[in-house]
């Protein structure tokens, strides 16, 4: 087969341009790694917010059952200034009950009867659920009526 | 250019992995995680979910939630009995016996549902690296059959995949830490993942992997272990206080949780404490559990879990009629072999030899598999300068608002392709407006050039694919294709020089934007709050006409002076952020009580549903303005 000088400079061409893309794939992944390296600080973050959430959970469980002990108030104090530090931080519980079960918010561990309203409604929040500047950091555990 | 990956599709999880600048990299999911659970579902509502949103839905629809679809693959009817006790949903025999799941009266083939799994992979790993996934190596077990590596094909394919290889987990482990370049070692990989053991002996030489033997435990994993940790939490709290939390759902959970962390806390250190308070409650008030772990205490517990691997790595080995002295490589895989017992059982069956564990045995699979494709694909090899955009380029969409399909500073040459749909019903025409700069609204930007796709068959708005293609190729030549899916119909723009500006130009409208960033970004929010409320709008409206007179008339009433408030909003163009909000809200909930009471008149008249079905999960990123 007869191969003139314009096909292998068409070869070289298109060869070429897939050279070029390799390599571009490569710079844009070296920037993406330069982006994703500084959320590494926030990432790390983010499992002690998390760990930190199981302590308020219990926080709150005391908060439930302790209406008639002596420093409920104070209880609630030390409570509130911890969601206060989380607030600051970004840190916002949101609310699940009312809500229809939503995947992408709620964890659904259970169901109930619905009762009065439609199925596919949350009806019990078994852990609150938190987003982190809008962005969800732990999803709420809920028991959905059917 | 389209990209391999390299993906393992596993019984419980999934990972992908890709070559980029010639390392592997593991492919973060869109929720943000590097696992995929295996599991698809199917809502009442005509949605399918996949990975971890189908789990977080799996206890309020267990007989449409599909999990280990690998037990079933490429099987026959009557091979599965066992595997059917195990699942909540429904498996039956399909025309030549094969294994059909029945969901919602539909026969769906184990095939076409990890089809589902490996169409999220791509889909995350096309939008992670902005260019799209058409090739993948796929890793099986190596005792899968034929019929099951076949079905496995068949599910990229499915998938939309064009498969380039079926590879063996074990090969692709050894892949990973590069050992198909030795010559002639014997090859040991222990894989011990959430629910299912591997032993597998494989030769190596010349770069050809042959797999000598395979042995197993298909039910024996890191929850087994978890288990231990449950039961035993709960009968030393059954024995102190005389109450079983395993049988409070909401407790058993918390146990749950708690086990899984004490395990994984056991690898690294010698005793963890385990504190649950309020777990329950008695007459006497609430009951709180606090127990220190020892590890010597869980190793203890567990000891006959760690036993029963030592039986399928005998039995490989004298299938393989080797002995622990002819054995070269030991690797670990999967999660479980972190557990320090596991690891030392490894080194007391393989006479003291250390294994390979430095790559992350959750995802050792995937990489290489990952490598596999790269190779399969071609390598890259030296270095030179590379151009970047100097400002971003996108298009106009729905209320004037820029849409970024290239970012600034993106090395050239580049590919990105989004798709978009129409903004009203019967549109037939779409306006492409090329964009260039960094301000939210299109009318602050730099237009390079205009364009129309025509002859869109008429659909409900938001119902056409548009594909759209910014493709800037090494010159900075850009070229935007728009493509209506559908009908295949196509219209095209060149534009040179998108990256010749004159550094002033670039510096002066970087500036721009950041002068004016915040009233950007209110003016955008504002365009996307009167979208959103359109569009819920539009959504109740053609709700209530498919309801007719079976809509509510007090619901019916509210519901149409809420659709006229927010009709006047959009016109006016009205930048009252809250109001537009509440009234989405509002309509929502609206929608929401009209859908549930379509379903129930639904059930009692027994009609089929009316809910629309959902289009796949990739459309409908932003809507074009209206065309002409």
């Amino acid at each position: 087969m007869e191969r003139t000088i314009e096909d292998v400079e068409q070869e070289l061409k298109t060869e070429h341009g897939l050279y070029l893309r390799a390599l571009a794939d490569f710079d844009n992944y070296r920037r993406r790694m330069d982006r994703e390296r500084s959320h590494v600080g926030r990432e790390a973050l983010r499992g002690f917010i998390l760990s930190l959430l199981d302590v308020v959970d219990d926080l709150e469980r005391l908060l439930n059952v302790a209406e008639s002990t002596p420093f409920l108030k104070e209880v609630r104090m030390v409570h509130r200034k911890l969601m206060d530090l989380l607030e600051k931080a970004g840190v916002h519980p949101f609310e699940s009950v009312g809500k229809p079960f939503d995947p992408s918010l709620h964890e659904a561990v259970a169901t109930a009867p619905a009762g009065e309203r439609p199925p596919g409604i949350v009806v019990q929040e078994v852990k609150r659920g938190y987003l982190w500047d809008n962005d969800l950091l732990r999803t709420a555990h809920v028991v959905v009526g059917v | 250019m389209a990209k391999s990956v390299g993906i393992d599709l596993g019984t419980t999880n999934s990972v992908v992995a890709v070559m980029e600048g010639g390392k592997p990299t593991v492919i973060v999911n869109s929720e943000g995680s590097r696992l995929t659970p295996s599991v698809v579902a199917f809502t009442r509502t005509g949605e399918r979910l996949v990975g971890q949103l189908a789990k977080r839905q799996a206890v309020l629809n267990p007989e449409n939630t599909i999990y280990s679809a690998k037990r079933f693959i490429g099987r026959r009817y009557s091979e599965v009995q066992a595997e059917i006790k195990n699942v909540p949903f429904k498996v039956v025999a399909g025309e030549n016996d094969a294994v059909r799941f029945e969901i919602m009266g539909k026969l769906y083939a184990p095939e076409e549902i990890s089809a589902q799994v490996l169409r999220k992979l791509a889909d995350d790993a096309t939008k992670y690296l902005g260019e799209k996934v058409t090739d993948a190596v796929i890793t099986v077990p190596a005792y899968f059959n034929d019929a099951q590596r076949q079905a496995t094909k068949d599910a990229g394919k499915i998938a939309g995949l064009n498969v380039l290889r079926i590879i063996n987990e074990p090969t692709a482990a050894a892949l990973a830490y590069g050992l198909d370049k030795k010559k002639n070692e014997t090859i040991l990989v222990f894989d011990l993942g959430g629910g299912t053991f591997d032993v597998s002996i494989l030769d190596v030489g010349d770069g050809v992997f042959e797999v000598k033997a395979t042995s197993g435990d298909t039910h024996l994993g890191g929850d087994d272990f978890d288990k231990r940790i449950v039961d035993w939490l709960a009968e030393e709290f059954q024995r102190e206080n005389g109450i079983d939390l395993r049988k409070d759902r909401q407790a058993l959970q918390r146990l749950t949780e708690a086990a899984e962390k004490a395990k994984i806390e056991l690898s690294s250190m010698m005793e963890t404490h385990i504190s649950l308070p309020f777990i329950t409650a008695d007459a006497t008030g609430p009951k709180h559990l606090d127990k220190n772990l020892s590890r010597a205490k869980f190793d203890q517990l567990t000891h006959d879990l760690v036993d029963r691997c030592v039986g399928p790595v005998k039995q490989a080995l004298s299938d393989a009629k080797l002995t622990e002295n002819d054995i070269d490589e030991i690797i670990l895989v999967g999660g479980a072999t972190r557990m320090p017992s596991i690891q030392a059982l490894v080194r007391r069956l393989m006479k003291g030899k250390e294994p390979n564990q430095s790559v992350n045995p959750d995802e050792v699979v995937a990489v290489g598999a990952a490598i596999q494709a790269g190779v399969l694909a071609g390598e890259v090899k030296d270095v030179v300068l590379l151009d970047v955009t100097p400002l971003s380029l996108g298009l106009e969409t729905l209320g004037g608002v820029m849409t970024k399909i290239v970012e600034r500073n993106t090395t050239v040459p580049v590919r990105r392709t989004e798709v978009f749909s129409t903004a009203d019903d019967n549109q037939t025409a779409v306006d492409i407006h090329v964009l260039q700069g960094e301000r939210e609204l299109a009318r602050d930007n730099r237009t390079l050039g205009h364009f129309r796709l025509e002859g869109i068959r008429p659909a409900p708005r938001g119902a056409p694919q548009i594909e759209v293609t910014f493709d800037i190729d090494a010159n900075g030549i850009l070229t935007v294709t728009a493509k209506d899916r559908d009908t295949g119909k196509e219209q095209k723009i060149t534009i040179s020089g998108s990256t010749q500006l004159s550094k002033e130009e670039v510096e002066r409208m970087v500036r721009d934007a950041q002068v004016h960033a915040e009233e950007d970004r209110r003016h955008r929010e504002e365009v996307e709050a009167r979208n959103n409320a359109d569009a819920m709008a539009h959504q109740v409206e053609k709700q209530l006409r498919e309801l007719g007179d079976r809509a509510p008339a007090n619901e019916k009433a509210r519901a149409e002076q809420m659709i006229n408030q927010v009709r006047e909003l959009v016109r006016t163009q009205s930048t009252d952020i809250a109001q537009l909000k509440q009234l989405t809200g509002d309509l929502q909930q609206i929608l929401y009580g009209l859908t549930s009471a379509a379903a129930s008149q639904n059930q009692q008249t027994g009609q089929p549903g009316q809910e629309e079905p959902r289009g796949p999960d990739d459309v409908v990123d932003a809507d074009f303005k209206k065309a002409g």
